[in-house]
This record gives C-alpha cells, structure tokens and sequence, in this order.
C-alpha cells in the first residue's frame, strides 16, 4: 500500500448514532428483525404492567387470593422475560455495540452497588440518629442489595471462567 | 491503530452503509473504525481485507511503526 498521502478525498461522515431510540427503547436503530422483535415484545411487557398495576389496584380494593397471587408473581415473571428477551437483542448486536452495552452494564453495575452502599450507610446513620423510626430502619436491605449484587455477578465470573 | 479503511471504501465506491452491509455489522461500526476511535476484532478485520481482497496489513497497521507494505 502506497504509504503517500492518498489522492482520493473522501468527506468524513459523522457517526450520528439514535439517540432517541437509545434512551427510550434502549436500542441502537438497526432496524434488523431482532430489533423489531425486541421492540413489539417490550410493548407487549408494558401493556401486561399496565394492567397489572390496574389490576393491583382493584385486588388491594376486593382482596382476592387469585389476584393477590398474580400481581405478586407477574412483576417478577415480566422482569424475566424482558431480561431474556434483550438478552437475544444483545447476541444479534455487532461487535461495537455489544461493547458499548458491556460497558453501560459494567458501570451500572459498578455505579448500583456504590449508590447502595451509600445509601445504605446514610439510611443507618439516620437511623441511629432517630430509632424510634421505622421507615428509616430498612437500610439493611441497601446492603443486602449491594451484597446480592455483588454475589451474582461472583457467581456469573466463576461460571464464565469455564468457557474458557 | 491506524487504516486506510476510508480509502479503500472510496475507491470501490461503496458507502458506509453498503460496507457495513457486507461486513454484517452498523454503519456506526464503520464510522468508528474509520475515525480510528474503535479497533475491530481479528474475524472482522479479516473480513474487511477480504471485501477489499488485500491483506489484512494494507488495511491495518501499528501507529506508532509505519509497517504499510
């Protein structure tokens, strides 16, 4: 290859990334199928919140142990699904993509378990300043969080040494 | 690391879009390996020497020891 200054002019084109859909959908715009199926699941997931907030609302006016069940079990099922759902996104993504999500979810991570240790030792030292107050003695479950946080992603490393 | 991916790129008259077709990848992939803000994985790089059919070595080379052939 010609190490000499190329003799072709080429304009640099800037790489106008959608930002919209970034935050909003938390999808990079490729508008592959795996994109659009992302898309119409995480509607579907909202639409189901929807009316389960609706639904947690009736069944806290006519307590019903059906209903009782569901508005406890569906967050947690919905949360699952979505997760597993994005987790198909994040493997059809390309390589730079893949990267920057590892890097938003290593800093989340990061960040999480800071803000909940923080907040964990603020809620305790209020606590200890006012006992006698019990929405301030849930500091606890800061830790806990920061805790389990930490011990998944422990867990996650021991089994991804294996891969390899 | 340093490449004549943007050259390359004009002369077979192919647009970021179309590049990033063929390699399979977004056109914010390419953009990014143009500008040199991002360094491609080997398979990749191999792929994109293998759509311009020259070696990997005309496309990439080490910034600090000019090694184009």
């Amino acid at each position: 290859m010609n190490s000499q200054a190329p003799e072709i002019q080429v304009n640099k084109p800037i790489s106008r990334w959608p930002i919209c859909e970034m935050l909003l959908r938390g999808t990079y715009g490729t508008g592959t199928p795996a994109e659009s199926r992302l898309i119409l699941r995480s509607r579907i997931v909202f639409g189901v919140v929807l009316g389960w907030a609706i639904l947690g609302r009736e069944s806290h006016a006519h307590p019903n142990p059906v209903t009782r069940v569901i508005t406890v079990f569906l967050p947690a099922v919905l949360c699952s699904y979505y997760a597993f759902e994005k987790r198909k996104y994040f493997l059809s993504l390309d390589e730079l993509t893949q990267r920057i999500e590892l890097e938003g979810m290593a800093w989340a991570y990061s960040l999480g378990v800071l803000a909940a240790l923080w907040a964990g030792g603020i809620c305790y030292a209020l606590a200890l300043r006012w006992p006698l107050d019990a929405s301030l003695l849930s500091w606890r479950l800061f830790f806990l969080f920061a805790i389990a946080l930490a011990a998944i992603k422990g867990i996650y490393r021991y089994f991804a040494t294996r891969r390899y | 690391m340093k490449n004549e991916l943007r050259v390359l790129r004009a002369r077979h008259n192919l647009t970021q879009g179309e590049l990033a077709e063929q390699l399979g990848v977004s056109r914010q992939t390419i953009n990014a390996i143009e500008t040199e803000r991002y360094d491609p994985s080997l398979p990749l790089a191999f792929k994109i020497a293998h759509v311009f059919e020259c070696r990997i070595e005309d496309v990439f080379f080490d910034s600090n020891g000019d090694q184009r052939g």
